[in-house]
């Protein structure tokens, strides 16, 4: 029942995920909600095991709650993760929908800018990359090796010279290399894996 | 025969040889039943460890007092022949792996297990050249009964279980489907060619002989595979599929070989239409049945593990004891002994590993790892050893040849054929590659050759081809297929690579957007989400967790066990190297400053930064140099960078076991994790304190005020879902709350019962913890705003989550404190608590003119910035608040409202910021008053 208000409301599933996928989904957000309320809180998320290793983790966490929220329903879980739902082939073929999808490149990027970015300002200052940084390498690395690399990865991409990087700057950042882009290997990623995923769900075999 | 006297007889050595083999000396039950058995020639001769023992040793039989006399140094061999044959042969073995190991770049190229053949073919051939006749050689029982459980169970033990039920489908289809197909087709392609005239005429088999020859042929070996797979790295699923499968099809294959052996025996004439399907039942029955015996040991294994706490000694005793006894009791039954005890060891090792002590658990790992090392040794040994032995097998090149064949040939179309069906189910397909190695990983071993060695020569005819034929395959798969598998995954794997240099920004961003991935899939449970997974840990929980862990495992989780260790351990090492932090912090500090003046930041760092930034940018100054620091830079990141799971090496390794990185990593980043989720749930306990202090008079203001714009990130941090709880809590009943209670600070613990004014009904209290509520927006509008956020939430949350949190939480707090208290030293303390109320008096509201987008630096949200730049330093601050709460709790905490300012720090003096960014915060932000506890309630109010 829940599912199907659910396919109500997102408009964007409705043309792209099939009606099992959402089921398998909702019953993993089911899964995850051990209040049985129909949210999830951060901690439900938070008690999930891998993501305690993972060194992002938490502000992924954050991704998915909308600013100043401490609860997430079914709806905001589904559009979260719609930002890694693949680009099939057939989306590329019809017409462009009114707004860009979620899934689009462009959000994809946007949605881990936005994890860079803690104070919505549209840029990644250096300081926020630092933090990422120092969240992302051991703590071995001493701060101004981190600090070198950040100053360095900003004058890397910084066109502006406002010693941040701006989301334009941020999806230009790597167009200068155009067979290797990590974006192209993003799109793999995320066809390799999360489609497979939302694409067969339920089924026997998984990672 | 305590008088046995030294024999100097050579004369007996002619004697020796055509005695029984070496082997089934090992067995002492059945030595003694068997004098003449007894009397193997010892394996000594034949070792340069022991030069002169040629002659000398030869002195099995007994021959008392043969000399006469009083004797002072006595010639004892035979007394310990047994033992002293399998530790000398066991050294030798062990000597030829370090000297294999010697050389890093020849163990690259040759897997061990073929250089462990190799080493068995040149020692079986010094034995053949001293004796002309072989006289050790692999038994079917030493292989049964020592050498395969012990590889086995050390496999099932540590398998890696949730990789293992997750590919359970696939490893399942491979197993069976795959062994029997492989089996029949070789069987029958075999008597095809045969009846062509391929096979040469000498070769007496029908077909159901080439039926037993195909099923025994057909086993992928899991020690085999393990020793090349593992050195080759493949990834974790294709390495779990392809082992799993090479687990379980041993069942299947010496089911297979039973079954046909019956029908051998009866004669194929005989053989009824009723006696298949018995086979078929036979079947079923001795895989369903192995499975059930280890299990069955399994819970056996884990209760009595419980009950160890006061033998710790003997811990590993019953882990070893217990999983052989399944492996034995399903041989007993004669059902798959394979299958029992891997069940076994995959059940109770989460039971077990809870159970028994840190020191035990070490043992346990090490000394199966020893002795499936050993076993593995020892097997390929033998078979260079018994390819050596002429008189054992009779060639024919088109048996051998045909089966070769036959066996690639049907193990390739069997794996496509199964993988194209299971990819249509699979979440994460198999690639083509995935195929062509698990095809080419189709190595036989050591099962199939003791099988082949089982048959009863008079029975099966060509018993001797068939042997000679299995050595060949064996040889050839792990020599040839293990030699080149790695060359041809590397081949295969290089169109993926390209020599291109990613820059910076591309090795940051996309490892980073690695880590979102492997988050998702998490989340959406991609990794493996299956509803009976779900029921069956409900079941654990409930049920089996109950019976068979300890107590007091079973009420701490082990997350916070963990917690608690790294909690107390960071605390003191905090503590420890406080100076060092600090003075390092004080260099970086002024560059900060003034870096808010000095727009160019690589300007400023080129003159006053430290060291390792100087010389950095010094390069760069030279022109041609950029190149060199983008590759140290790139190497350094490459080295260092957090690597997503994925990358991960598979887990399981008979050889090495190191705390390998991704352990380490592992424990950093939960660290990490943990003190950030702590330090969140702290400022939200601080607040809600606070609040509660100064309950009813503002938090509705608090309401009004907030706008969503300044809410600073830490108030997203904040764990909120325990607030509810007491709220919901409150509203049931009073006992309940006490309970709730816990979960929050010991000091909160204290303070509550005293705090609440007698005439406050409990309920009310309840609403007082809630102001915190109003953070999230849809709360806001409501009349009453905490009821209304509780209001549209069923009434129950996670209660078990709760209650595991408040045992361990204040153990790990009381223990910190302690050793706060022993070590501490006041600056180390001070000044980050000061950077903490400075955080929290800058709420997102009141935002400072100088707070502008053109420092970037000083916006950092004070949740992010204490965990993720300098996370180590958010927690003594805790642990001194703690601490503080602790003492003042009695005292101060009577009073209601209390100003707690003669309590609340000094601002530390500008220099002892360890990071400029919250000294500068705290500049900008210039504590109101100097009160904490006005500062803390700051956010709220806002």
């Amino acid at each position: 029942m829940v599912v199907k208000n659910c396919l109500l409301l997102c408009p964007v599933f409705v043309s792209a995920v099939s009606h099992s996928q959402i089921t398998r989904l909702y019953s993993r957000f089911t899964s995850l909600d051990k209040g049985e309320n129909g949210t999830l809180s951060r901690e439900d998320f938070q008690r999930i095991p891998e993501l305690a290793i993972n060194p992002l983790g938490d502000r992924i966490i954050n991704a998915f709650f909308p600013e100043g929220e401490d609860q997430v329903n079914f709806r905001g879980f589904m559009r979260t993760l719609a930002h890694f739902r693949p680009i099939e082939d057939n989306e590329k073929n019809k017409n462009p929908p009114t707004s860009e999808p979620l899934n689009s490149r462009t959000n994809k990027l946007l949605f881990a800018f936005r994890l860079y970015d803690l104070d919505r300002d549209d840029k990644i200052s250096r300081d926020e990359l630092l933090q990422v940084l120092r969240m992302m390498v051991g703590v071995n690395i001493s701060d101004e090796q981190l600090g070198s690399i950040a100053d360095r990865t900003i004058q890397e991409a910084d066109t502006n010279g406002d010693n941040s990087i701006s989301f334009s700057e941020f999806i230009k950042a790597d167009d200068q290399r155009h067979e290797r882009t990590w974006k192209h290997r993003l799109d793999t990623h995320i066809v390799t894996y999360v489609t497979a995923g939302v694409t067969n769900a339920g089924s026997t075999g998984t990672r | 025969q305590s008088g046995q006297p030294p024999l100097r007889a050579p004369y007996f050595l002619a004697s020796l040889p055509s005695s029984a083999p070496f082997t089934i000396a090992l067995f002492p039950g059945t030595e003694y039943a068997l004098p003449g058995v007894a009397s193997a020639r010892s394996a000594v001769a034949d070792q340069p460890v022991d030069p002169g023992g040629e002659e000398e040793d030869a002195t099995e039989h007994h021959h008392h007092h043969h000399g006469g006399g009083y004797r002072m140094v006595q010639w004892e061999w035979s007394y310990v022949q047994t033992p002293y044959v399998i530790a000398v042969w066991l050294l030798v073995a062990s000597v030829a792996k370090i000297l294999f190991h010697f050389s890093q770049r020849f163990t690259k190229v040759v897997p061990e297990s073929c250089m462990l053949i190799l080493l068995g073919l040149v020692l079986g051939g010094v034995v053949l050249l001293a004796n002309e006749k072989q006289v050790y050689q692999l038994e079917p029982a030493l292989f049964f009964l020592f050498l395969l459980p012990t590889i086995v169970g050390d496999a099932g033990y540590f398998m890696p279980s949730r990789l293992f039920f997750d590919n359970l489908g696939a490893i399942m289809t491979y197993a069976v489907v795959g062994t029997l197909w492989n089996a029949f087709c070789t069987g029958f392609c075999l008597y095809a060619a045969k009846l062509l005239g391929v096979i040469d005429d000498s070769v007496q088999a029908d077909l159901m002989d080439f039926l037993l020859f195909g099923a025994l042929i057909s086993a992928v070996d899991p020690v085999a595979v393990i020793a090349v797979f593992e050195e080759v790295h493949v990834n974790e699923m294709l390495f779990i599929i392809v082992f799993g499968e090479s687990l379980l099809n041993d069942a299947v294959t010496v089911v297979l070989y039973k079954v046909y052996i019956s029908f051998v025996e009866v004669g194929p004439k005989n053989v009824q239409t009723a006696d298949y399907f018995k086979g078929v039942a036979s079947f079923l029955i001795v895989s369903v049945g192995g499975t059930m015996v280890g299990l069955v040991f399994a819970v056996i294994l884990g209760f009595i593990t419980r009950f160890t706490k006061k033998v710790r000694i003997i811990e590993p005793l019953f882990v070893f004891l217990l999983v052989y006894l399944a492996y034995l009791t399903a041989e007993l039954f004669s059902l798959s002994a394979i299958l029992s005890m891997t069940f076994c060891g995959i059940g109770a090792n989460k039971y077990v590993e809870a159970n028994i002590s840190q020191k035990s658990r070490t043992t346990v790992k090490y000394t199966m790892k020893t002795l499936a090392s050993i076993a593995e040794t020892i097997i390929f040994i033998f078979l260079g050893i018994s390819a050596v032995d002429k008189s054992k097998w009779a060639w024919d090149t088109g048996l051998v040849s045909c089966t070769l064949v036959f066996i690639f040939v049907f193990r390739a179309m069997g794996v496509v054929g199964q993988t194209w069906f299971l990819n249509r189910f699979r979440l994460v397909p198999l690639d083509k590659i995935d195929q062509v190695v698990m095809s080419y990983g189709g190595l036989r071993g050591a099962v199939a050759f003791a099988l082949v060695v089982l048959l009863d020569g008079d029975q099966v005819k060509a018993k001797d081809y068939f042997v000679a034929t299995t050595i060949v395959v064996v040889f050839f798969t792990v020599m040839f297929q293990g030699l080149t598998i790695k060359p041809l995954v590397k081949w295969l794997k290089v169109p993926q690579s390209t020599n291109k240099k990613p820059t910076i920004n591309e090795e940051i961003h996309e490892r980073a957007f690695d880590h979102i991935l492997t988050a998702v899939e998490d989340i959406a449970g991609l990794q493996g989400y299956h509803h009976w997974r779900d029921k069956w840990e409900q079941f654990d929980k409930n049920y089996l967790s109950k019976l068979l862990l300890r107590k007091s495992v079973y009420r701490k989780s082990e997350l916070w066990e963990a917690y608690q260790k790294i909690n107390i351990r960071d605390a003191i090492s905090v503590i420890d190297q406080g100076g060092n932090v600090l003075t390092s912090a004080q260099l970086s500090l002024p560059s900060m400053t003034s870096r808010a003046s000095f727009p160019d930041i690589t300007n400023y760092l080129r003159e006053n930064g430290s060291g390792v930034c100087l010389d950095l940018q010094m390069i760069d100054n030279v022109p041609g140099a950029k190149m060199k620091e983008d590759l140290e830079t790139h190497h350094f990141l490459l080295g260092n960078l957090y690597k997503p799971r994925r990358r991960y090496q598979p887990h399981y390794s008979r050889h090495f076991m190191p705390v390998g990185e991704q352990e380490r990593q592992d424990r950093e980043v939960f660290q990490r994790n943990m003190k950030r989720r702590m330090s969140a749930r702290y400022i939200r306990h601080k607040r809600e304190r606070s609040l509660r202090k100064h309950k009813g008079s503002d938090f509705k203001d608090n309401e009004g005020d907030k706008s969503r714009r300044n809410v600073s990130f830490h108030d997203k941090d904040a764990v909120l879902v325990s607030m509810e709880l007491d709220g919901n809590k409150a509203e049931h009943s009073d006992s309940e709350k006490e309970v709730d209670v816990g979960i929050t600070f010991s000091a909160r613990k204290a303070e509550t019962p005293k705090q609440r004014p007698k005439s406050v009904p409990a309920a009310l209290e309840g609403d007082q913890s809630q102001p915190f509520h109003p953070l999230s927006p849809p709360c806001g509008d409501s009349h009453l705003p905490w009821k209304g956020g509780v209001g549209s939430l069923p009434p129950c949350i996670s209660v078990e989550a709760t209650k595991l949190i408040p045992v361990d939480l204040q153990e790990a707090w009381n223990q910190s404190i302690s050793s706060l208290e022993s070590i501490s030293s006041p600056p180390a303390l001070t000044e980050p608590m000061h950077r903490r109320v400075s955080a929290l008096s800058r709420p997102g509201g009141s935002r400072p003119v100088s707070y502008t987008p053109s420092r970037p630096v000083s916006y950092t949200p004070p949740g992010i910035s204490s965990s993720a730049s300098q996370g180590s330093f958010s927690f003594p601050e805790k642990k001194k608040k703690e601490l503080k709460k602790e003492k003042s709790s009695e005292s101060q905490e009577m009073q209601p409202l209390l100003l707690e300012p003669p309590s609340a720090p000094p601002p530390p003096p500008p220099d002892r910021g360890r990071n400029p960014c919250v000294y500068l915060r705290s500049l900008v932000t210039a504590p109101p008053a100097g009160s904490s506890e006005l500062s803390s309630r700051g956010p709220t109010q806002l």
